[in-house]
Order: C-alpha cells, then sequence, then structure tokens
C-alpha cells in the first residue's frame, strides 16, 4: 500500500475505531473480544483499502466486514465449544445506589438474553435496532435477503420475548414515566 | 414487544462501562495489518512453489521439453526399441514436436469395431513416438528414407500432382512434383527410395489408349503403368514409358541401378536414366519383396512366393516364403527359402529383418540368418488390449525401416516419449496433486493465523 493511502486508513481507523468497537460490543457482549473483533475488521479493510477507499460508503463495508468477523467467528468449533460468557461490567459510578442496582440487573438480563439468541439474530437486532439500520441496509450488511432479515427479527424478538418476560411487563410503565433511561444511555 | 420496546431494551446495555482504547491501539492495528498482508503473500508464495516442487518431483515428463531433438551422425548409434508403445490416443503429431532421425514408420491400431487408427514415426535416437497423418488421411502415402531423416507425402490436389519432403530433424517442408497423369482409375504409387536418398521411384497410370476402349488400359489383370524416377535434390522427374506395367521395384544398394518387377514373372534391372540392363525371370507366383528386397551386398533380390491354397482352399499368409534371386547375373548357388512373407531390411548381407507373429496375437521383428534360418526376437509390438477403448488388440501394418541404419542398428529399452500432449495429459495427476497440497497449506497456515488471533484462545 503505499504511503498516502495508508495516512488515509490511518485516519479511518483514528476516526471509527470508538463507534465500531461500541458495534461490536453489541454484538459479542464484551470489551476484549470487541476490541479484538473491530482490529480484525480493520486488517481486513487494509487489505482491501485500495478497492473499499473509492466506495461512496466505507463504513458500510467495514460494518458488514465486522459483522462477518463476529458470525465466523461464532461458527468456529472453538468459539462454540469454550467462549466464555462475557463478565459482567463493574457497576456505573455516576448512578444512585437503588437506581444503579436495578440498571444492573436488567443490563445482565439483557446480556444473558442476548447470549442466549444465535449470532445471526443477535446481529440483525443489533443492526437493526442499536445501528439504526435499515431492512435494507440491513440485509445488505449481513448478505441475504430482506425477507429473511424480517424473519429474523421477528424470530430474535420472540425469542427476547420469552427470555425477558418481566422486562415485557415493566417497559409500559416505564416509558409512561417518562425520559427514559435508554435515551440517557444513548446519549 | 415492538420496535420501539426493542431500541430502549438495547439502549437499556448501556455503555457507561466502556473501557479506553489502548493507546497504541492504531498502531498496532496498522502492524497487524501489514503482516497480515505480508502472511499472505507469503503463504501464496510457498503454495506456489510447492505446486511447482510437486509438479517436478511427481512429473519426470517435463524434463523433456527442455531437450532439443538429438543431431543425426556417424557418431550416434541408431537403436530400435525392444518393445514398439502401446497404442496411445495422446500421441502428439510430429508437427507439434519433432521426432528427430526416424528408424521405423508404421501404421497401428485397429478397425474393427470403430477406428483407432494412427500413423507413427519411431525415432532413432530416443524413443519418440510421433503421429505422422495428414490432415487427409489416416494412413497417407509416405515413404521413409533410408537415412531416417525424411519422410515423402504423396498429395494428390486439383491440377497437379505435388509430393511433400518432411525434414523430421529441421521440420522444414518442401514441395516437390511428379510428371503429369491423367486417370479415373488408378493413380501414382510410390514405389521405393534410393540409398544415397537422392532418387524416388514412383508409378504412374500411363496415357489412356489411342481406341478409348477400357480393356486396353490392362495387361494381364495390371492397369498399365510406367515407371518414373524423381530426383529429390533438384526436384526433377522423368517417366519411362517403355517401362511398365509396374508391380513393384527397389534400389540396388549403388542407388544408380534399380530392379523393377513387371507381369509375367518379369523383372528388369535398369538404370536411373531408365536404360534396361539386365532381365531377370522370377519364380512364377513371386512378387519382389518390396522397396528393400535388394541385399547391401547388391548379389540377392528377395522375392515373396505367395502361399497357395491348401487342400482345403483355405489361403495362409505363413505358407509365403522368402525366395532369393541371384542380381550379379551369374549362377552361383542363393540361399535357400525363408518361412516369412515380408522383407523389411537388411542388417548384413547374410540375414534380414521380417515381420512375423511370435504368439496367437502378437507380431514382432524378426532378424532371419539366411545361412540356417535361426531367428532372433528384435522388436515386439504390444499385444494390450489398448485400441478401441480396450476392445480390440492393435496391429501393425505397411511397416518401414530406416534400411540404411539397419547394419549399425543396437536395440533399446522401451521408454515412449509420446510428445507435448502426452506430457500435459500425464502431468495432470501431478498438478492435481501439486493443488491439493498448496490448498491443505493454505488451509493448515490459514487456520493457525485464526487460532493465533483469537482473543480466546489458549
Amino acid at each position: 500500500m503505499r504511503a498516502e493511502q495508508e495516512r488515509e486508513y490511518v485516519e479511518y481507523v483514528r476516526a471509527r475505531a470508538v463507534s465500531l468497537r461500541r458495534t461490536a460490543y453489541r454484538l459479542c457482549g464484551d470489551w476484549h473480544r470487541a476490541e479484538d473483533l473491530v482490529q480484525r475488521a480493520f486488517v481486513l479493510l487494509y487489505r482491501h483499502w485500495r478497492h473499499v477507499s473509492r466506495a461512496t460508503s466505507i463504513d458500510a463495508y467495514v460494518r458488514k466486514m465486522l459483522v462477518n468477523t463476529y458470525l465466523d467467528e461464532q461458527r468456529g468449533w472453538w468459539a462454540r465449544r469454550v467462549t466464555p460468557n462475557a463478565d459482567p461490567s463493574p457497576r456505573p459510578p455516576d448512578r444512585g445506589p437503588d437506581e444503579g442496582a436495578e440498571h444492573t440487573d436488567r443490563r445482565l438480563d439483557l446480556m444473558a438474553a442476548l447470549a442466549r439468541i444465535s449470532a445471526g439474530q443477535r446481529a440483525v437486532l443489533v443492526l437493526r435496532y442499536w445501528e439504526q439500520l435499515s431492512v435494507a441496509e440491513t440485509a445488505a450488511a449481513l448478505g441475504c435477503s430482506d425477507g429473511t432479515v424480517k424473519s429474523q427479527t421477528a424470530l430474535a424478538i420472540a425469542a427476547l420475548r420469552r427470555l425477558l418476560p418481566d422486562y415485557v411487563a415493566d417497559a409500559p410503565r416505564r416509558r409512561g414515566e417518562g425520559g427514559t433511561e435508554a435515551e440517557g444511555s444513548q446519549a | 414487544m415492538n420496535d420501539a420496546d426493542v431500541t430502549a431494551l438495547l439502549a437499556a446495555g448501556d455503555l457507561a462501562a466502556e473501557p479506553a482504547l489502548a493507546p497504541d491501539y492504531v498502531e498496532q492495528t496498522l502492524r497487524r495489518a501489514r503482516r497480515s498482508v505480508r502472511t499472505r503473500r507469503g503463504v501464496g508464495a510457498l503454495a506456489a512453489l510447492l505446486v511447482v516442487a510437486v509438479i517436478v518431483l511427481v512429473q519426470p515428463w517435463p524434463t523433456r521439453w527442455f531437450q532439443s531433438v538429438p543431431p543425426a551422425g556417424p557418431d550416434r548409434v541408431p537403436t530400435l526399441p525392444e518393445e514398439f508403445a502401446p497404442f496411445s490416443r495422446f500421441t502428439s503429431h510430429v508437427n507439434d514436436r519433432p521426432a528427430g532421425r526416424a528408424i521405423a514408420l508404421y501404421e497401428y491400431g485397429s478397425s474393427e469395431l470403430g477406428t483407432s487408427w494412427q500413423t507413427l514415426v519411431v525415432g532413432a535416437d530416443r524413443d519418440t513416438y510421433r503421429r505422422a497423418e495428414t490432415e487427409q488421411d489416416l494412413a497417407p502415402p509416405v515413404l521413409l528414407s533410408p537415412d531416417g531423416t525424411k519422410l515423402l507425402y504423396y498429395k494428390p490436389s486439383k491440377g497437379t500432382d505435388e509430393f511433400t519432403l518432411l525434414d523430421l530433424t529441421t521440420m522444414q517442408t518442401t514441395v516437390l512434383h511428379s510428371v503429369e497423369w491423367r486417370s479415373h482409375v488408378t493413380g501414382l504409387t510410390m514405389l521405393a527410395w534410393s540409398p544415397d536418398g537422392r532418387y524416388v521411384a514412383y508409378s504412374v497410370p500411363a496415357s489412356p489408349p489411342a481406341d478409348g476402349k477400357a480393356e486396353s488400359s490392362f495387361v494381364d489383370g495390371d492397369f498399365i503403368t510406367e515407371l518414373a524416377i524423381l530426383d529429390v535434390i533438384n526436384d526433377s522427374t522423368v517417366r519411362y514409358s517403355q517401362i511398365g506395367p509396374v508391380r513393384g521395384a527397389a534400389f540396388a544398394p549403388d542407388s544408380e541401378r534399380l530392379v523393377v518387377q513387371l507381369p509375367r514373372d518379369e523383372a528388369w534391372i535398369v538404370a536411373v536414366r531408365g536404360e534396361k540392363l539386365q532381365q531377370l525371370t522370377l519364380t512364377a507366383g513371386a512378387d519382389l519383396a518390396g522397396n528393400a528386397a535388394w541385399s547391401p551386398d547388391g548379389s540377392l533380390i528377395a522375392t515373396i512366393l505367395q502361399p497357395p491354397f491348401r487342400a482345403d482352399g483355405s489361403l495362409h499368409s505363413s505358407d509365403a516364403k522368402i525366395r532369393f534371386v541371384d542380381a550379379t547375373g551369374t549362377t552361383r548357388p542363393v540361399p535357400a527359402d525363408l518361412p516369412f512373407g515380408n522383407v523389411l531390411g537388411w542388417r548384413s548381407p547374410t540375414s534380414v529383418l521380417v515381420q512375423t507373429p511370435i504368439s496367437a496375437t502378437n507380431d514382432a521383428i524378426v532378424e532371419v540368418s539366411l545361412a540356417d534360418g535361426r531367428t532372433t526376437v528384435l522388436s515386439r509390438f504390444s499385444d494390450r488390449h489398448v485400441c478401441e477403448h480396450g476392445l480390440q488388440i492393435c496391429h501393425a501394418y505397411r511397416i518401414q525401416l530406416a534400411t540404411g541404419l539397419l547394419d549399425q542398428v543396437r536395440m533399446r529399452p522401451s521408454d515412449p516419449d509420446r510428445g507435448p500432449l502426452a506430457e500435459v495429459i500425464s502431468a495432470l495427476p501431478g498438478v492435481q496433486v501439486g493443488l491439493a497440497a498448496a490448498g491443505l497449506l493454505w488451509f493448515i497456515l490459514g487456520r493457525r493465523g485464526a487460532r493465533r488471533k483469537d482473543p480466546v484462545g489458549p
């Protein structure tokens, strides 16, 4: 790779590393694995930079690389056998004791539920509801049809509903109280 | 649970505990990316080297690709194969790669059920086999020169009649011309090549009879043909109308005379300029033994006594005999008859080479002593069922040997070189093994690389 191209590549990596790591974290639930997934996606990007850098949306390519890297890893026999569950993250320091405990419990429930649905369905959920991609964009990132995205989304939501029955009951009340924590955490 | 619920649910898994990126994360990523590219290039190069190495090691044929045609010269001893190579559809044509100086030319194959037929030229200095057919004919009229370096094809075409002289060592072709002739019944027949390589005797139909009657074109059942001599060096040719109908011819060792067989058991020794020098009387029913009939010392002319009908009315070629005629005009005794039906050449003035069956399915070239009839098998033809998809045995026909090389010929073990087409076909297993090895290497290295990068690996 030429020096100028490599400089552009480095600038891109520097600018997008944090945000892609967050996406990766949503996919795998572990910050260390997320960092490695993103790095592997960046390595792939380096190999194809000359081609990808001419694309209209580099982010779309990299997102696709990241998701494929994650799915490839999940398909590997090693990951199926010995990949441990994500370690609980430390309690957020900036919340009150009661609110923080409830928040941590709900987050742990969510991570456990996400860990129990299939990797493909988890990727669909993350892309659709975390990355806010459309069905078509999600299908492009996953390399499947729109119909597959829709059906997998439905299955994933059904699985979450089954795994988190309490949340379904609490959700209207929480939203009815106004100002969701979700908005706060996304901000 | 609707879309908004799921969005809220995912947002609930906050990022508050997000650790900071390592300070050298970008540099570390760049190093890893560079190493990845280098590794891939290295593995690719290694796989390519492995493919080449496996092909070279597994496949011995390509080494021949770099061998040039060995020069034909007096310092090289010509050889005959101990066993002629079995039939192969992958034998290359002589135009694809020169065969070099040849020791034999023959037709080989079977046409019992389908057609598996080849005209093959066999190298004198290496065990080369090349097909020598023309585009029009699987068994073209062709003569092998006595020194084995040239083939002379006869190529009838509209308007002119042309010979094509092909040099087997340089692959240069030269067009030569025959006398003009016209007939709708028969055509030009190539008869013999002089030992010095200069003259070729052939026959052409005589001019149509003046009375226009068909029966006037025949004498004793033979179509009236006339002798013609082609000077290969000067591309000049002469017709001798007074010598015919021609049934066969063979040159003397001095290349200045030839014996010509005519009807009614009559034969003449004539000069290449057309003068009749000496008349010979052949045994009734005997034919001149082909273009190699004259012995190398000039004393004998071999004839073939055609087999008589047996009591049951059957005819067997094994009943044919070689009968010798004195060519010197004296009354000295000649060797006794030999129980064979052809003469391929002379290894010495006292031994001839013949083609004869040595088993129910197997022919061979055999040396026969004129003194006592003792036989020595020199070259066998394969009796394997390799023709017509393994259904038939291949047979050899119209064998011509380079008669000028036979006095010094030696035997060689069989190691067929069939040319580039056979080499490519036979190299395919090696290529497949090489590609499989490269693929395996790629897979193994790829797996190892993937494990090394796995953060949860050992």
